[in-house]
């Protein structure tokens, strides 16, 4: 049952305007790099993150939760619980949709070409040090958030 | 001298105007019915929670989640704090002093789970899987590595919604304070002019604030009386000219019931510093009552040539003076403002019309009609069959104790409230005040009432008392973390984990703070509502309706509900009430024994039959402590007329157009009150409605030959 809704999630994604993407995540407390690859896609209302690797799992994100669907089953996280991911989320959404009132909410924005420089402003900037967006004809091309805590993301857009 | 005479009373409503002209500010009219509720412990509670910025909270919503509706409430944040009058009280980031004392005590705010069932290896490798496996960023807390801290729930979670404080699912939400603790009306005024002329032309917005209700129904509330007082006075205007037909006495009479009333109200404001607005309303209508003595006098020929006192009259002046006195007594500021307004105006216009008059002199004239129906009543089988639906009703009326069925019904206001409350979830939930000797106890206290309900919310309850602050340090100490660092940094490197991550886990900071005395400063500083009242320190907390019985099994804690005050100001004073009942009736008897004694049947129909009428009528409806106080009111009224048809002269020709005229005339100054939005007025409307219409119905009768 699990492997079917997995299957149809990975066949919506597949209809929708979704983007293949690989993510880095460099992890300052284990001094290592751990990749995953699969597709994103904007909903008008949530973000789909389907990975194929290293193991095939479906994120959701709506209305600030998170659902994870894998092979152990199904669970909902509130993402407010962790402010680091919650940001991470409400970034791409943000670049996505173009809301810049939601971007210059916590960030002083400086763009120069296609690369523009988020730099964190009041509770951002107690987790976040750095977001660094790079665009290719408005599209979101790649991503590179720097956390307080040493640990890094990146995500680049495939096509 | 004759001059002099008949121009007395107007000098005197002269003298009695000037005098109401210069000291008329110096009576404070108020709106707010809370204000005129016995003192008591919740009244306290009441004013005291008055003070917290919660209980004036301005909440604005734009409806969506889209760009355009973050966009309108930044701007419409913006502009707000731009005044300098309100506070932003939903923004996200955290008070800098909270950040610091909740980092500084992280381990004494957290809970805390003993568990040591899983060894540090164990706990470790589920960590650094976490880490590496998790399909989602995941950060962990390099202080606590073996998982012995978690955060508390919060009962009324915060909803977030992009950045930005969201009411569940309609749209964005932005929750101000007023900068202005002085709780004056002009105060609340300000803010709402405010509020409302920002947000003109916005679409998709909705605001409310507790506030709002002083706002809009003070001004409701002032529209309705005097459009009352204005109906009621053209009425009566229109009848005075139709009955009297006499233009000086209409004049002198206007002057007599303008300076009695004027005088009252000046007497009243020297009494309270505060003069409910119903008594401007209730004050107009007593003056129907008293204008009774000059159609009595007047039809009587007492104005033409000299005759002996009326006892009639003095009777039932007595026993309507009698009664309110009766009820002066009953420790209610709002039934006690208007008893002595009542008793003042009319004892002067009774004095005006029963001894200045005559010696004024006024010639009759015939009105324009005369009162002729006369149809045999069964009085006897009418005053026993009201005395049986009397007893029968009494045992199935219930009281309705809602102070809000008294107040102006503000239904589109209070439709705002029960959407935000419903969104915010805080429906269903009661303030309870919380009082202690000192911050420790009040600290104390909010994490009782924490545990003991189980959905309160007691912000205090996010700090610890002394009490706890030993406990914790000791189940710490009795955790042994210090010996198992070593192994902590010696496991943590073999999984894999950077060298000296976890070296400053359970450190000596965190594991031993010392124990800070929290201020009344440093909390409000942090964001939290405490109030400190005459040596005592307040804060609050909220907890289920359902719960409420619960409430006073803590001595510290009083709950903040208008329905629950006003209850319990009715228990106070409820035997005093039954005692005014009991001697008001027995008073009524006691005249109808003395006065009556030969017309008892007829006499006491008068009382019986709107009393029955009007509690019949409750058994349908609402029956208030307003609706009590005038039917008691109409008893006395009802007495008087008993009185009048019970003499001998009631049937000739100009007595009978007197009582007639007197009724009509109470029915357009009490009756008016029936098209009152406010509920106590229109309570008191319908039961003289009822009462006045019984009464002239038993006017028309004639004992059967």
């Amino acid at each position: 049952m699990k492997i079917i809704v997995l299957c149809l999630l990975s066949l919506l994604c597949l209809f929708a305007d979704s983007s293949s993407f690989q993510e880095t995540r460099y992890l300052y407390a284990l001094d290592k790099n751990v990749t995953l690859e699969g597709f994103i896609t904007f909903g008008e209302q949530n973000i789909i993150i389907e990975y194929v690797k290293p193991e095939s799992k479906v994120l959701t994100y709506f209305e600030e939760k998170l659902s994870i669907q894998d092979q152990n089953g199904y669970k909902v996280i509130d993402a407010q619980s962790m402010p680091s991911m919650n940001y991470f989320f409400m970034i791409i959404k943000a670049v996505h949709d173009e809301n810049s009132v939601l971007l210059n909410s916590f960030f002083e924005t400086k763009t120069e070409g296609d690369e523009t420089l988020l730099t964190p402003k009041g509770v951002a900037a107690e987790v976040l040090e750095e977001v660094r967006i790079t665009r290719q004809a408005t599209k979101l091309k790649s991503l590179h958030v720097k956390i307080k805590n040493g640990d890094r993301i990146t995500i680049e857009i495939r096509n | 001298m004759k001059l002099g005479t008949k121009s007395l009373n107007l000098a005197l409503f002269v003298i009695v105007g000037a005098l109401f002209f210069f000291y008329q500010n110096s009576v404070h009219v108020s709106t707010n019915l809370l204000s005129f509720l016995p003192e008591g412990k919740s009244k306290e509670a009441f004013e005291i929670y008055s003070h917290f910025k919660n209980s004036k909270e301005v909440l604005i919503a734009t409806e969506g989640f889209d760009k355009e509706s973050l966009s309108k409430i930044k701007t419409i944040e913006d502009k707000l704090l731009a005044t300098e009058l309100l506070k932003l009280e939903s923004s996200i980031t955290p008070n800098a002093k909270l950040i610091e004392y909740t980092k500084n005590n992280a381990f004494y705010l957290k809970n805390l789970n003993k568990d040591d069932s899983a060894g540090i290896q164990e706990k470790l490798k589920s960590l650094y899987e976490k880490m590496t496996n998790n399909p989602y960023y995941t950060t962990i807390d390099a202080s606590d590595p073996l998982g012995y801290f978690s955060p508390k729930e919060q009962k009324i979670p915060i909803n977030i919604r992009d950045g930005h404080l969201a009411l569940g699912d309609f749209g964005y939400l932005c929750v101000l304070s007023i900068k202005d603790t002085s709780n004056t009306i002009e105060s609340y005024e300000t803010i709402y002019n405010l509020v409302h002329q920002e947000l003109k032309g916005i679409q998709n917005v909705r605001v409310f604030s507790p506030t709002f209700y002083f706002v809009e129904n003070s001004q409701k509330i002032q529209d309705d009386v005097t459009f009352l007082i204005v109906l009621s006075t053209l009425l009566l205007l229109v009848l005075y000219i139709f009955i009297i037909r006499n233009i000086y006495l209409l004049i002198n009479t206007i002057a007599t019931l303008a300076t009695s009333a004027l005088l009252s109200f000046l007497l009243i404001g020297m009494i309270w510093s505060e003069v409910s607005v119903f008594v401007l309303a209730f004050g107009n209508a007593i003056g129907t009552l008293a204008i009774d003595y000059m159609f009595h006098y007047y039809f009587y020929g007492h104005y033409e040539s000299k005759k002996k006192f009326n006892t009639s009259v003095f009777y039932g002046f007595l026993t309507t003076f009698g009664g309110f006195l009766i009820f002066a007594w009953v420790d209610f500021p709002l039934i006690q403002q208007v008893c002595v307004f009542a008793m003042i105006s009319l004892v002067l216009s009774y004095f005006q019309f029963v001894f200045l008059f005559p010696l004024i002199g006024f010639k009759k004239a015939q009105p324009y009609s005369k009162f002729h129906v006369s149809i045999p009543l069964p009085y006897r089988a009418i005053a026993l069959l009201s005395l049986l639906a009397i007893v029968l009703s009494v045992p199935f009326i219930e009281l309705d104790t809602n102070i809000k069925n008294l107040d102006y019904q503000n239904t589109a206001l209070m439709k705002e409230e029960k959407f935000f409350k419903d969104a915010i979830k805080k429906e269903g939930f009661m303030p309870l005040l919380i009082e202690a000797n000192s911050i420790n106890e009040l600290i104390t206290h909010s994490n009782t009432i924490q545990k003991s309900f189980k959905n309160a919310t007691a912000p205090l309850s996010y700090f610890f008392d002394k009490a706890f602050y030993e406990q914790r340090k000791q189940e710490l100490e009795a955790l042994h973390v210090n010996e198992k660092k070593s192994l902590i940094e010696e496991e943590a490197t073999k999984l894999g984990f950077r060298a000296g991550f976890f070296k400053n886990a359970y450190n000596e900071a965190l594991l031993h703070p010392s124990y800070q005395e929290l201020s009344l400063d440093t909390l409000r500083e942090m964001g939290f509502d405490v109030v400190f009242h005459e040596g005592k320190y307040y804060t609050y907390a909220l907890v289920k309706n359902s719960d409420r019985n619960l409430v006073s099994n803590f001595a510290f804690a009083s709950s903040i509900d208008a329905k629950e005050m006003f209850f319990n100001a009715l228990q106070k004073i409820a035997h005093q009430l039954l005692v005014g009942g009991i001697l008001a009736i027995a008073f009524i008897f006691f005249m109808l024994w003395m006065v009556c004694r030969k017309t008892l049947a007829l006499s006491a129909s008068f009382v019986l039959l709107p009393t029955a009428l009007i509690l019949l009528f409750a058994l349908t409806g609402t029956f208030t402590i307003a609706h009590i106080f005038m039917l008691f009111i109409m008893m006395l009224f009802g007495i008087d007329y008993g009185i009048y048809m019970s003499s001998e002269e009631s049937f000739k020709d100009g007595t009978r157009s007197a009582i007639f005229f007197s009724i009509i005339d109470t029915f357009a100054g009490f009756g008016v009150l029936i098209f009152s939005d406010i509920g106590a007025l229109y309570a008191m409307g319908l039961v003289s409605c009822v009462a006045t219409g019984a009464i002239l119905v038993l006017l028309m009768g004639r004992k059967p030959q």
